[in-house]
């Protein structure tokens, strides 16, 4: 059999988690310069927990950068979002565009109810983004990073509201786990755990309801404990973050998004904050649309899973390529996104060169599990 | 993880139990636990023939496609066609039940250039450092 994904674990970061992760017998690969469980027992069942009950992800390793509360008009600058607006105790999605109006990371900023800011950039793009924050703003200003001293759980699914809010109280002037809204934080304490403090936040990348809890690191083992062995919560790995990422219809950088593609070649014109003087904004202006990311569904045979990189054609012809793809027992469909051109009609027949095999998609919306976010719409409120 | 004592085994964590001209193949538990959820297994059709160490059929997982190699040449006599809709059987027991084709062996001296069980376990602990 070929080699699947393995590498030299050596060099490789660990999180907070490590330990219990191995100690489980969890399958762990490289991902984006850490050492990170793919999943523990089933890819799918991990999945099927987010989906019907709960599971929580160790998503240590994604960079966390602290901005004191005078770093408004930087971030103004980094970001594509509207940051004036961000009240204490909410977030929102955001891209860090280069001169070019090319995405060179997709992020969330958060207003911590001290006023500080938290900006979550994708752990592939950890250095980058720091360097790109320096050479921008300079070193004074710079953020604080607190990555290696905090650990990042994301519990996702129906049940994770009344999970969290028995082991969870707001801290001073927070809310509870129940009355934050979509991309809201607060400072919470754990009533479990000698009322330690986190930071949880509602958002999650799985398309269910979900928190996102930033924890000292010392006290990261006691919480996946907890979750799993008391909370009867599922351990996840990256594999199921993947299947319901793509099944809600979010885009990976490094997958669906790069440097060469502009917020608009990839669905993300809803994160671009009009008239907001981002770097990037007058070159996006100006910039041609080339490509657009499509939602595609190649059926139910499992045998056509969709892959990244896999060509798109119509009528014979080159059409663009597969960005992501997963076969998804939710929905019994195998299913992806891929990146076509422009000009494309939206009613061309699209077929995907599945390794030699031409096998017809229909091209559809990327949101192929939908209505499973509460208060989605309702902003950091 | 006990590994058979009956079987021959590749690096490639491919075993072929061998019986008089044929042989049956499939992949070693180690290589199914790697792989995690297997989606679908492509397999060859029967009469095809394959040289040692060609790709003889390839196998899905939720993160991959990985090629199977052939242990020997031989020519395609039986697959399991159970797999087509039931591939999970390749992750629950991948030495009986999740098999994947039998071949004529036409080369048995290659044989020899196939690992025993014990040397398999040594490979795969080499593997795991």
């Amino acid at each position: 059999m070929s080699e699947t994904s393995s590498g030299s674990a050596d060099a490789l970061l660990k999180t907070p988690l490590h330990a219990l992760h191995v100690g489980s017998g969890a399958r762990m690969s490289p991902f984006a310069g850490y050492q990170m469980p793919v999943f523990y027992s089933s890819i799918y069942e991990e999945a099927a927990a987010v989906r019907g009950s709960c599971g929580v992800f160790d998503v240590s390793h994604m960079a966390r950068f602290i901005f004191p509360a005078e770093a408004t008009p930087a971030l103004q600058r980094l970001l594509t979002c509207d940051v004036g607006r961000i009240r204490a105790g909410a977030g929102s999605y955001a891209l860090v565009l280069s001169e070019e109006g090319g995405i060179l990371d997709d992020v969330i900023l958060y207003r911590k109810p001290d006023g500080q800011f938290l900006l979550v950039v994708n752990a592939s793009n950890h250095e980058k983004i720091l360097n790109w924050i320096h050479s921008k703003i300079g070193r004074t200003g710079a953020p604080q990073d607190i990555t290696a001293d905090t650990a990042m759980l994301a519990v996702q699914g129906p049940q994770a509201q009344e999970i969290l809010q028995e082991a969870l109280t707001p801290g001073v002037g927070g809310r509870t786990a129940a009355e934050l809204g979509y991309f809201g934080i607060s400072n919470m304490r754990w009533t479990i755990f000698d009322q330690m403090e986190s930071l949880v936040a509602r958002t999650g990348y799985t398309g269910e309801d979900g928190f996102e809890i930033i924890a000292p690191a010392g006290i990261a083992e006691k919480i996946w404990k907890w979750l799993t062995e008391t909370g009867t919560v599922a351990a996840c790995g990256l594999g199921a973050r993947d299947v319901l990422r793509v099944e809600a219809g979010y885009s990976l950088y490094g997958s669906d998004m790069d440097e060469t593609t502009s917020p608009y070649e990839c669905g993300l014109g809803f994160a671009v904050a009009k008239d907001a003087p981002y770097i990037g904004a007058e070159a996006l202006k100006a910039r041609p649309i080339r490509r657009r990311l499509i939602g595609l569904d190649a059926g139910s045979q499992p045998s056509a899973v969709l892959r990244h990189g896999y060509p798109i054609l119509s009528d014979g012809r080159p059409a663009g390529q597969v960005t992501s793809g997963v076969f998804s027992r939710t929905l019994g469909r195998s299913i992806g996104f891929g990146s076509v051109d422009a000009g494309l009609s939206e009613t061309a027949p699209l077929s995907v060169d599945i390794r030699g095999r031409m096998v017809p998609v229909k091209r559809g919306s990327r949101r192929f599990v939908r209505d499973r976010v509460k208060a989605h719409s309702q902003g950091g409120t | 993880m006990a590994i058979p004592s009956d079987l021959k085994y590749t690096k490639e964590h491919e075993w072929i139990r061998l019986n008089g001209k044929t042989g049956v193949i499939g992949i070693t538990q180690f290589a199914a636990d790697q792989l995690g959820d297997v989606v679908f297994v492509d397999l060859p059709q029967p009469g095809q023939a394959v040289k040692q160490s060609e790709t003889l059929a390839s196998i899905e997982s939720v993160k991959a496609v990985s090629d199977i190699y052939a242990p020997v040449s031989g020519k395609v006599v039986r697959v399991n066609s159970a797999l087509a809709s039931k591939p999970e059987l390749v992750n629950a027991d991948p030495y009986g039940e999740g098999w994947m084709l039998e071949i004529e062996v036409s080369t048995p001296s290659e044989s020899s250039s196939l690992l025993s069980p014990a040397n398999y376990e040594a490979h795969i602990q080499e593997n795991k450092s």
